[in-house]
């Protein structure tokens, strides 16, 4: 493992706050790294590792901040990012937003984290329900917790405090899926995969056991029964309250949940998914005159789930001027900052098919420079309804005390996180000097 | 303060400080000691405010200590006789009843990096080791690795060693892993902690209890146990399989650099786990973080150096995605390049067709020359690709695809054909003299097959009074020579005015001698001529051999799950400083293959220069025996010659390093039978060529019943 010393800087470079753990490397050498981290850039050479004489920075981007570790060894690097981005996360736990001016308002505590997340280059203590123990933000809050050991420091529960008490014992289950297609130009799906998570809202007390069931295609096979829908689930990744053992042997969740809000898993599911809104396009572009755009979309779910906030947006030149828009249904805007339009609707019920047109000016000189070719993305979120037919077939609460709990179960499908699906279809493109939107395909 | 300069703020601070009445104030002096760490952070030098801030350590509020620790440990070095003073409150801390107090001193004492205080600090950290309080242990261990970070070469008490050894068996998992951290420090000159059977039996069964962090350091650590057996050996393995294809990336890849050095003598076993390892190491491809996805690549090209066909039926993986940094599409092509086979090259070169208009020019040249790579064994469909883009007629791309085709024909010289009618017109829209420079040479390669090659020569000549270049200049000439030899009724005027425009105005000495030098050529008439131009460059029954052999695994597993893989091209090795070599040794001296050498940078250093070994008598023997006996010893044989022809030629190369200087040198050499052997070596190094030469002299032995004896040429070794 081993950095060094963790620096993290503006945009400009400028060391917001820094933090020497090793001594090994000098602290100054951080100077260099902008001027590198612009030069790699300039030549197209950019990458996550910088190196200057035998000093290696390396580096993550979090909104308007670097966050640079620094090491003279041939250290492992996958650790150290995993490191960065743990860092962000407990910052981001502290602060809801990790960016500039959160960390100059908060410098105490960051120095305070920086302390304890590692000691000389060695990740110590990374779980941020730990640290909250810890780490006291505020002056007053100090006096109450420092008065008493942290239970958790002695405790063979890292993740979760003894003493927890609520008058009503409930726990909140999301099963939230997130789909990516990838679909080429002639409109045939490349690959899909389905990224799912199962969170959890608990509030209960004492330290209860939980034990959760759901339609595994493992399990049913390893107990011989085979009825009903059941999903093969690749990637799963548990949070660390999951005794995996047991997962390992028999296809048990069982787990004491930390409190509040957490992850409990995710997992990866790679089958055949159609695109749940199906888009089609034409893009006519009359150079020097006019763009005209037709948008085509088709929810191609079950007829009884509606699909919210939905939102199509559609790439248009960026020197494209006077939008005018027509929509069958919801409502279209125009982003110029980020040279798109994006149309909205509000809800949108499974087998309909909507449309919109716009019509865009273009000036009569042309842009010489080249555009990207973004594609077509669609956002949205339906209730109630997964694609993977996930179920949570029970939840089993078990505590010392015996009390009663109970579980609510919710499921939300979602367009893919990273980008969704996308259709084009070309038809009757006149000029066709400048290719429009080719590449359609992305993730 | 912002509207104070720094002096004046340090000032101020120091004002507040020392008024009794703010430090009588818990709440105000906190307050003060909080603006002098802001005004810290903010870049203002407060070195000067330490003596105050000495004092204010001496408080029981925790959070203005923590406060006062973190000043102290930064500027401590510059005031190693004032933090004497701070010592004394320091070690009342560490017997406070709060073990986070205790912790916290420990932590700030073995900070401060200061040698002169490790006699004040030992007695805390020994009694700190005994902690009853976990996190206190955690400090106390690492503090004595820092301690020992601090004197690099003093004598460690041998008792807290055995201490150390003893907290392996610690009950908090923290503890133990710093203890494996802190051993490997402390013990760093006799090669770290002890792995022995006990152990590495408690460490294996322990290792459920880490965190992510803990579990790799853990599996970092046992790379360096010996199982005592094959039935250890296995029972390890299937202890460690469900972290294998853990879902965190970097315990599976310490998982699987364990799996690859425990069984470096078992390559059945490594290859099955290899496959198990399929799965994890394409989810950590798709990664939501960038810089995880870059590692993943990175290593899984150094995997696929050993194992080619590992992801073939999975290549759509490695698609780029619009928003994909440039850094990773560029890896994400290298690993398609590798990747390619009969049923998905197709797909391949469909995928890479829609990259090479991406609006990021690198990234577009990095997909036209990864088809120009995939074109070596699949030329006609990639050929149609490069022509195609030829017609869309933007400099950049034309130039890209210039210049692979002119490396591609190279390596393949029967797709000449399809090439030279593809070429037409590219002249015009040509911008950049890399690419011009590669248009020259293929208009001088193949000008009898384009017809416009005259005019699109005289064009050059005529604007070279207006080129910079003198790559440029140097490649018209010889395409011009080239040209006029094929076509002399068109060309002879035109070489006349650049020959002499070349000898009478050009300023610059090497277009000049080249031009010199081809005047008087030509003097000795063209037979002369045709013999020194139109001979192919490299030898024609020399066929490159198709597709590169495999490594073993040995060769880069050291450095799989480092920051080695993820860098272009690390020509100084990590790590840390070599011993020198002991006087009179014999330099002990290793022989390996990587980084690999491709056929054209052979040719390219082999034109340099060389030198020259006579030999007594190379055995004759079948290409194929002598590729496996070269590449037993680390050689790699590159190419052959047919084997009827005479002389028949054998090159090669490898690469040396020295262990005592871990200086490495690379070394190419041409065998020709019964004659001599040639070679070539970078940078110059005798007594690591006279290993190579021993190594290659017993392997010939071998080979053959005929005893040979090489005459080392006294020129060489001199």
């Amino acid at each position: 493992m081993s950095a060094s010393a963790i620096f993290v800087l503006d945009l400009k470079g400028k060391v917001l706050i820094c933090r020497n753990y090793k001594g090994d490397v000098d602290m100054a050498e951080i100077d260099h790294f902008m001027p590198l981290l612009m030069q790699h850039e300039e030549e197209g050479l950019l990458s996550p590792v910088l190196s200057h004489g035998n000093v290696h920075f390396m580096w993550i981007k979090h909104s308007n901040l670097y966050l640079v570790a620094t090491t003279n060894k041939n250290s492992n690097a996958s650790l150290v990012y995993s490191f960065l981005y743990k860092i962000v996360e407990v910052f981001t736990e502290y602060f809801k937003e990790l960016e500039e001016e959160s960390i100059q308002d908060n410098f105490v505590v960051v120095y305070e984290l920086l302390d304890e997340l590692m000691d000389f280059g060695f990740p110590q203590t990374t779980e941020s329900k730990i640290l909250q123990e810890y780490i006291t933000q505020e002056g007053a809050k100090l006096e109450v917790a420092k008065s008493k050991v942290p239970t958790t420091v002695t405790n063979a529960v890292s993740w979760r405090s003894e003493g927890i008490k609520y008058k009503k014992n409930e726990v909140f289950i999301d099963v939230i899926e997130s789909i990516n297609v990838l679909v080429n130009a002639n409109g045939s799906v490349m690959s899909s995969d389905i990224v799912g998570s199962i969170k959890l809202k608990t509030m209960l007390s004492g330290m209860p056991e939980l034990r959760l069931g759901l339609n595994d295609r493992v399990l049913f096979a390893l107990t011989g029964r085979d009825k009903g829908k059941t999903v093969v689930m690749e990637d799963v990744k548990f949070h660390q309250c999951v005794r995996l053992s047991r997962f390992e042997s028999d296809r048990t969740i069982s787990f004491i949940p930390p409190d509040g809000e957490s992850e409990l898993m995710s997992y990866r599911i790679n089958t055949h998914v159609k695109p749940l809104i199906w888009i089609e396009s034409v893009i006519e572009k009359f150079s020097h005159s006019r763009v005209e755009i037709m948008v085509k979309a088709k929810g191609q779910f079950k007829k009884q789930s509606v699909a919210n906030n939905v939102e199509v947006r559609v790439p248009v030149p960026s020197d494209a001027d006077s939008p005018k828009f027509k929509t069958s249904t919801g409502s279209a805007k125009y982003v110029p900052e980020k040279n798109m339009v994006v149309w909205t609707i509000k809800s949108f019920p499974g087998g309909k098919e909507f449309l919109m047109r716009a019509h865009f000016g273009l000036p009569s000189v042309e842009n010489d420079e080249a555009e990207g070719k973004p594609p077509i993305t669609v956002k949205f979120e339906i209730p109630y309804f997964t694609v993977s037919g996930i179920q949570v077939r029970y939840m089993k609460i078990i505590e010392k005390s015996g009390y009663q709990a109970l579980p609510w179960v919710r499921y939300i499908t979602q367009s893919g996180g990273r980008v969704a699906t996308l259709l084009i279809v070309f038809s009757n493109i006149r000029n066709s000097s400048l290719p429009i939107y080719i590449n359609c395909h992305t993730l | 303060m912002p509207y104070l300069s720094g002096k004046e703020m340090v000032k101020e601070l120091r004002r507040a400080l020392s008024n009794p009445n703010i430090q009588s104030d818990r709440l105000r002096y906190r307050n003060t000691v909080l603006k002098v760490i802001r005004a810290m952070s903010q870049g203002v030098d407060v070195s000067d405010l330490f003596s105050e801030m000495v004092k204010a350590c001496a408080t029981v509020d925790v959070v203005q200590k923590k406060l006062v620790y973190v000043f102290l440990c930064c500027y401590a070095h510059l005031n190693p006789e004032l933090s004497l003073l701070v010592v004394n409150t320091l070690r009342k801390d560490c017997l406070d009843p709060n073990p986070m107090v205790r912790s916290l001193a420990l932590r700030s004492m073995t900070n401060l990096r200061l040698s002169s205080l490790v006699e004040y600090v030992e007695q805390p950290l020994t009694a700190g080791l005994r902690d009853r309080a976990a996190c206190v242990r955690r400090v106390a261990v690492l503090g004595w690795a820092k301690l020992h970070n601090l004197q690099p070469g003093s004598e460690i008490d041998g008792a807290v060693v055995n201490e150390l050894y003893s907290l392996l068996r610690d009950p908090d998992p923290v503890v133990m892993v710093n203890c494996l951290r802190a051993l490997e420090e402390v013990l760093k000159d006799e090669g770290g902690v002890v792995i022995n059977k006990p152990i590495t039996h408690h460490l294996l069964n322990r290792l459920k209890e880490c965190d992510t962090w803990g579990q790799s350091e853990v599996l970092r650590v046992l790379q360096r146990y010996q199982p005592q057996s094959e039935d250890e050996l296995f029972d390890i393995l299937s202890l460690l399989d469900s972290s294998l294809v853990s879902p965190h990336p970097p315990v599976m890849a310490a998982t699987l650099s364990l799996f690859l050095s425990l069984c470096s003598g078992l390559p059945a076993v490594s290859q099955a786990a290899l496959e198990r390892v399929r799965g994890p190491l394409l989810a950590a491809c798709g990664s939501g973080s960038r810089e995880m996805r870059f590692t993943a690549l990175c290593h899984i090209q150094l995997l696929l150096r050993s194992i080619p066909g590992l992801l073939g039926e999975h290549y759509k993986r490695f698609f780029c995605s619009y928003a994909e940094p440039a850094y990773i599409k560029r890896r994400k092509m290298q690993v398609l390049v590798e990747l390619v086979n009969d049923e998905n090259v197709i797909m391949i070169l469909d995928e890479l067709k829609g990259y090479c208009t991406d609006v990021n020019t690198d990234t577009a040249q990095a997909a036209i020359s990864a088809i120009g790579r995939i074109g070596r064994s699949y030329s006609d469909k990639c050929l149609e690709i490069l022509t195609g883009l030829l017609g869309l007629k933007q400099d950049q791309i034309t130039s890209a695809v210039v210049q692979t085709i002119r490396d591609l024909v190279w390596a393949c010289p029967q797709c000449s054909d399809a090439v030279s009618s593809a070429l037409e017109g590219c002249e015009e829209v040509l911008q950049d003299s890399q690419g011009r420079q590669a248009l020259l040479w293929l208009l001088g390669a193949y000008g009898e097959r384009i017809s416009s090659a005259p005019y699109t020569l005289e064009a050059f000549i005529d604007g070279v009074r207006s080129e910079t270049s003198m790559e440029l200049k140097m490649e018209l000439l010889t395409s011009t020579m080239r040209l006029f030899l094929c076509r002399p009724a068109e060309t002879q005027d035109m070489l006349g005015r650049l020959l002499h425009y070349c000898i009478e105005e050009e300023r610059d000495m090497c277009v000049r001698g080249q031009a010199l030098l081809y005047y008087r050529l030509l003097q000795r008439g063209i037979g002369e001529t045709r013999n020194v131009l139109q001979v192919r460059r490299s030898d024609p029954s020399i066929g490159v051999l198709i597709g590169r052999q495999a490594e073993p695994i040995s060769q880069w597993v050291s450095s799989f799950n480092t920051l080695e893989p993820l860098q272009h091209c690390s020509v100084e090795r990590l790590g840390g400083p070599a011993g020198l070599p002991a006087p009179g040794a014999e330099p002990s001296v290793t022989l390996s293959l990587s980084p690999p050498v491709t056929p054209e940078e052979f040719e390219c250093l082999w034109m340099q220069q060389r030198d020259t070994i006579r030999c007594g008598a190379v055995p004759h023997c079948s290409p194929q025996s002598l590729h496996a006996a070269m590449q037993l010893v680390n050689i790699q044989t590159l190419a052959f010659t047919p084997s009827h022809t005479l002389p028949w030629k054998v090159f090669l190369y490898t690469h040396t390093l020295r262990a005592d200087t871990s200086c490495s040198t690379l070394v190419l050499g041409e065998l020709l039978y019964e004659v001599k052997v040639t070679l070539w070596q970078q940078p110059h190094d005798v007594s690591s060529l006279r290993v190579f030469l021993s190594v290659l002299t017993t392997v010939l032995h071998t080979l053959s019943s005929e005893v040979t004896i090489f005459q080392v040429g006294p020129e060489l070794f001199a």
